[in-house]
């Protein structure tokens, strides 16, 4: 089928080519006939050169792999790989809010491609033998500290958590002595933190909500602690034996709508981006900005990039009640697999053993992400950084509600809070909308 | 004394005239001028002096522009699609327009409406099937693919044109080169042809400028970073976490800078090119 | 015999172009109008739907705002740019110095590349750090200066409106001073001596002789605003929250964002419908005031 239409556009060219070659009743135009029909020409070898390129690729083996991911990398990162293991790493980043549609286009496209991460909303579609590799009981996951988050539901491992992370606030210890502020061990403790900075004129947080993905920082608190008080709440969303419409998310939500009341948030982070925002809390313009401690890193909030160098901190981001233990909310970091379409798999492991290698690629892969690492036997060098997320790494921990939610919801949970965020919906609407979305989701599948 | 105060008046207008004029011209010159002088400064002289001429000129910007963002290699797909794609839209579309315009043939004018159709088909109603469709015939990703697309979507106003300008040709014209024995595509060629030159012109002009600034379908089509073009280049550069900005300012300094060259050069024919096209449909 | 042979030819010259057209377009947009008709993600197995994703088009809050939103972006860019091109052209085309000179300046957004000028306007509305605020802070006026175009829910349209006349302004502009140029001057000094101002002299003569101008600009203008996708993509992405989701937005996130290709391509058939009815309707409005 393909091929055929393929020649019938060949064909057509051609003819079109002849058309006006030999059929020209006048003679000086041919010149002009000639130059267009070799451009034609052109452009119909073009096409059977592309489709010959494809047939050649796959002799090619093992020599370039091709990576997509949000996380960043170097060119040295690149050589360094290719010194080591002699293949080529076609590395594809897309960050923000273009991340999933790059994945399933390329998916949905049959395009080359052979690592990829997996985005926690992503999960529960890729995480299956027609799209992953099945890595269940590869000796590459010998050298990794926690898996959950690769793991799907019927207990496979489809994927390699990169780096390990805590949610946690980001915060400016100047301010915080000027003002007589001690570091909140709770959600209460936060709120009232917020509460003092803005009496005394100071914004207590700034975030980058242009980019959608860090409105869940509106609702981290309220609705983090629903899953502390009920680890099956997922499970039981997804079976619909809870729905979002019922008292435990609503009034989770309406507590999330009065945190939003408050005005902690600094009013221009609806058109922040990430490093503006980002630039904002290392400008002292705000005294906090939640976010992961996947920020570790000096091109962030490096010393020379903080106004008058000031002293940086970060606690765990506080979401459990007065009286409830504090845990550190863990996020998974860039979640690694092989993707079902890959042409050359055997070189995809090898890229998984050697990211995960402290003597390969592990070190350079970390110190560019500023990631802490989630491989047994590394620990990466983060610096001064070190010292400031050591307390947040090592809280037992939680895993964050988000990830999982992403599942059922997809985005529509980011669209949902930045809609509650700006006013557009109420508690009410913004759980009838999480509903709705999930149940187009199920529809779908 | 009355022709006295009319002549006051009529400079007070004149005045806020150019005044208007004046900033106008201001509003369109000055975000420009800033992406380019900011391409220049380093990222700590561009947050702590964003809209003052840089302390130091650096020309680093551009190289970490070019090689990270694989600026050359991407500028030259552009311009190998575009190129082509304009060639083949003048060639196959003149060729089309001539029978639907000057012959009386059956069907002809349904085949017109059609093509004219085209032109209130937005490219986000065909973009789904589209991508489903050059992926069974492996022109995903490829450059080619995109040069068929483009040659597709641009046909209808091509057509448009071609069929507009050949209509206004007179008959006698014509006629009288198949006294001389000239066939239907002889005649093309020999007259037809040589007279649209003007449309030839729009069609160019209007066809370059809208596949070079597309965006749309690369974003849809191309998936790799060999094959992308350089205003998708643009948009994967800026999706890179943590880009700086003085890196993309000067990318799309790159981008904005040739064109005003070329815009400047040409730039009577440009917008005789593009304002006869539309005033002659 | 003969002239069957060049009766022929004729149609066969017209085939390549018509071939890719087909192919490339009218197979895919009528392929488009059955996926609509279905449940699809692009991985499962096609499911016929009838007309549920039509219905849901009009019951989702969403998706029917988005309709809402495109067709209010639309008339206010349509009466905008065309007031704006029309006023300048109208001052350029009469004798001013240096009048070239604002003319090429005036087009020059026009050469540039739409996701260049989003790009180049979202850096300068930064909230924190880009050109406007600091002008403003720079001049002390700090209520101004804290103004969050692109991220406040009620401005963020009308600032990506604001970039749009930005850009396609000038080529409006000079397609009306093509057809300002096509009216005799004799006109307009007839009117003089018949004792008319400036205004009615624009309104009664010259107005109605660039009626063909006016007819392309604004057909020109509403086609390119219901299909505007790139500025937004890149300047807001459809945010704040929804606020600045257009129709093609919608299309784009639910096909290829949420791999839910059948209400996708449901919605991109209203919109198709949408351009087809409103230029329909100006088509004959303005050709029939063309006449008179």
């Amino acid at each position: 089928m393909k091929k055929i239409l393929l020649w019938l556009l060949v064909l057509t060219m051609c003819v079109s080519m002849l058309v006006s070659f030999s059929l020209v009743g006048c003679k000086k135009t041919e010149v002009a006939a000639t130059t267009a029909a070799a451009e034609t020409t052109a452009a119909a070898a073009e096409t059977t050169a592309a489709a010959e390129t494809t047939a050649k690729e796959v002799s090619l083996e093992g020599k370039t792999i091709y990576y997509i991911s949000w996380a960043d990398y170097t060119p040295e990162m690149l050589d360094l790989f290719k010194e080591q293991t002699g293949i080529t790493l076609n590395y594809q980043q897309f960050g923000g809010g273009e991340y999933n549609e790059a994945v399933r286009t390329r998916v949905a496209g049959g395009a080359d491609l052979d690592v990829v991460a997996i985005r926690a909303e992503m999960r529960k579609e890729f995480f299956n033998d027609d799209m992953m590799v099945d890595l269940t009981g590869q000796p590459v996951l010998e050298r990794v500290k926690d898996l959950s988050a690769g793991t799907s539901p019927d207990g496979k491992i489809y994927g390699i958590p990169i780096g390990g992370f805590v949610e946690a606030v980001w915060y400016n210890k100047d301010i915080f002595a000027k003002n007589n502020l001690s570091v909140p061990k709770n959600w209460e403790e936060f709120n009232d933190v917020c509460k003092k900075l803005k009496e005394a004129g100071i914004t207590p947080l700034v975030e980058p909500f242009k980019d959608v993905w860090p409105c869940w920082y509106v609702g981290i608190g309220p609705l983090q602690r629903i899953y502390e008080n009920d680890p099956k709440i997922v499970q039981k969303l997804d079976s619909g034996e809870v729905k979002w419409t019922d008292p435990i998310w609503v009034d989770a939500l309406k507590e999330v709508e009065s945190f939003i009341a408050k005005g902690y948030f600094a009013p221009e982070s609806t058109g922040l981006a990430y490093t503006p925002a980002k630039q904002a809390f290392n400008d002292g313009k705000a005294a906090m900005t939640i976010c992961g401690t996947w920020n570790a890193r000096n091109d962030t909030h490096g010393k020379d990039l903080r106004i008058g160098g000031f002293d940086l901190g970060l606690f765990p981001m506080p979401y459990n009640l007065p009286g409830e233990e504090l845990k550190g909310i863990r996020v998974q970091g860039v979640v690694t697999g092989i993707a079902q379409q890959s042409k050359n798999k055997e070189a995809g492991m090898k890229f998984l053993e050697w990211i995960t290698d402290p003597n390969g690629g592990a070190p350079i892969y970390h110190n560019t992400n500023g990631h802490p690492s989630n491989f047994k036997g590394f620990e990466t060098d983060l610096g001064d950084f070190t010292g400031i997320i050591k307390e947040a790494q090592e809280l037992p921990g939680v895993e964050t509600l988000r990830d999982d939610l992403f599942t059922l919801v997809n985005s529509s949970l980011y669209t949902v809070l930045s809609e509650m965020y700006i006013g557009t919906k109420t508690a009410e609407e913004a759980a009838k909308a999480l509903q709705d979305a999930q149940d187009k989701a199920m529809a779908e599948k | 004394m009355k022709e006295g105060r009319l002549i006051k008046k009529f400079d007070l207008n004149k005045l806020l005239i150019y005044f208007l004029l004046i900033i106008t011209a201001i509003l369109i010159i000055l975000p420009i001028l800033f992406i380019f002088i900011n391409s220049f400064k380093g990222i700590v002289d561009f947050t702590k002096n964003v809209f003052g001429l840089p302390h130091e000129i650096q020309f680093g910007n551009y190289s970490v522009a070019w090689e990270q963002g694989n600026f050359f290699r991407l500028i030259s797909n552009s311009l190998i699609i575009t190129i082509i794609s304009v060639a083949a839209l003048i060639f196959l579309g003149a060729l089309a327009s001539y029978p639907i315009a000057r012959k009386k043939l059956f069907g002809g004018n349904f085949i017109y409406v059609l093509f004219l159709s085209g032109l209130m088909i937005p490219p986000q109603v065909i973009a789904i099937p589209l991508f489903i469709l050059e992926k069974k015939l492996g022109l995903l990703n490829t450059l080619p693919g995109l040069i068929f697309v483009y040659i597709a979507a641009q046909l209808p106003i091509t057509v448009f044109i071609f069929v507009g300008f050949m209509r206004g040709i007179p008959v006698e014209i014509e006629e009288a080169s198949h006294i001389d024995g000239c066939s239907n595509i002889g005649t093309f060629w020999r007259i037809i042809f040589p007279l649209v030159k003007p449309a030839i012109a729009t069609v160019s002009i209007l066809g370059s400028l809208n596949i070079w600034n597309d965006f749309f379908y690369p974003l849809i089509l191309i998936n790799t970073k060999e094959n992308m073009t350089v205003t998708l280049g643009l948009f994967a550069f800026r999706s890179f976490f943590r880009v700086t900005f003085t890196n993309l300012f000067a990318y799309m300094s790159s981008m904005i800078i040739p064109m005003i060259i070329l815009y400047l050069v040409l730039q009577k024919f440009i917008i005789k090119g593009m304002t006869a096209g539309a005033v002659k449909g | 015999m003969d002239k069957n042979k060049q009766k022929f030819l004729l149609y066969l010259i017209i085939l390549p172009a018509f071939l890719i057209f087909l192919i490339f377009f009218i197979a895919p947009f009528i392929s488009g109008l059955f996926i609509s008709f279905t449940s699809w993600s692009g991985f499962n197995e096609i499911k016929f739907a009838g007309f549920k994703n039509f219905i849901e088009f009009f019951t989702n809050k969403n998706a029917y705002s988005a309709l809402g939103r495109t067709l209010w972006l639309t008339f206010i860019i349509v009466i905008f740019q065309n007031i704006t091109a029309l006023f300048f052209a109208v001052i350029l085309e009469r004798k001013i110095k240096g009048k070239d000179l604002f003319k090429v300046i005036f087009f020059v957004p026009t050469m540039l590349s739409s996701i260049v000028v989003g790009y180049m306007w979202s850096f300068i509305f930064d909230p924190m750090n880009g050109l406007f605020n600091k002008l403003f802070t720079f001049f002390n006026l700090s209520e101004l200066a804290k103004i969050n175009l692109l991220g406040n829910p009620k401005l963020a349209l009308y600032t990506i409106i604001f970039t749009l006349l930005w850009q396609y302004t000038g080529y409006t502009m000079v397609i009306y001073i093509a057809g300002l140029s096509n009216v005799p001057p004799e006109l307009n000094e007839a009117g003089y001596i018949d004792g008319t101002n400036n205004w009615q002299n624009f309104k009664y003569i010259t107005f109605p002789m660039i009626a063909p101008a006016v007819t392309i600009n604004i057909l020109i203008s509403v086609i390119g605003a219901l299909k505007l996708f790139d500025q937004i993509y890149v300047m807001t992405g459809g945010g704040p929250g929804r606020t600045t989701e257009s129709l093609t937005l919608l299309i784009y996130k639910e096909g290829f964002g949420a791999s839910r290709l059948g209400f996708g391509t449901a919605s991109s058939t209203i919109l198709f419908i949408l351009v087809l009815i409103i230029s329909l309707i100006l088509l004959t409005y303005l050709r029939r005031r063309e006449i008179y």
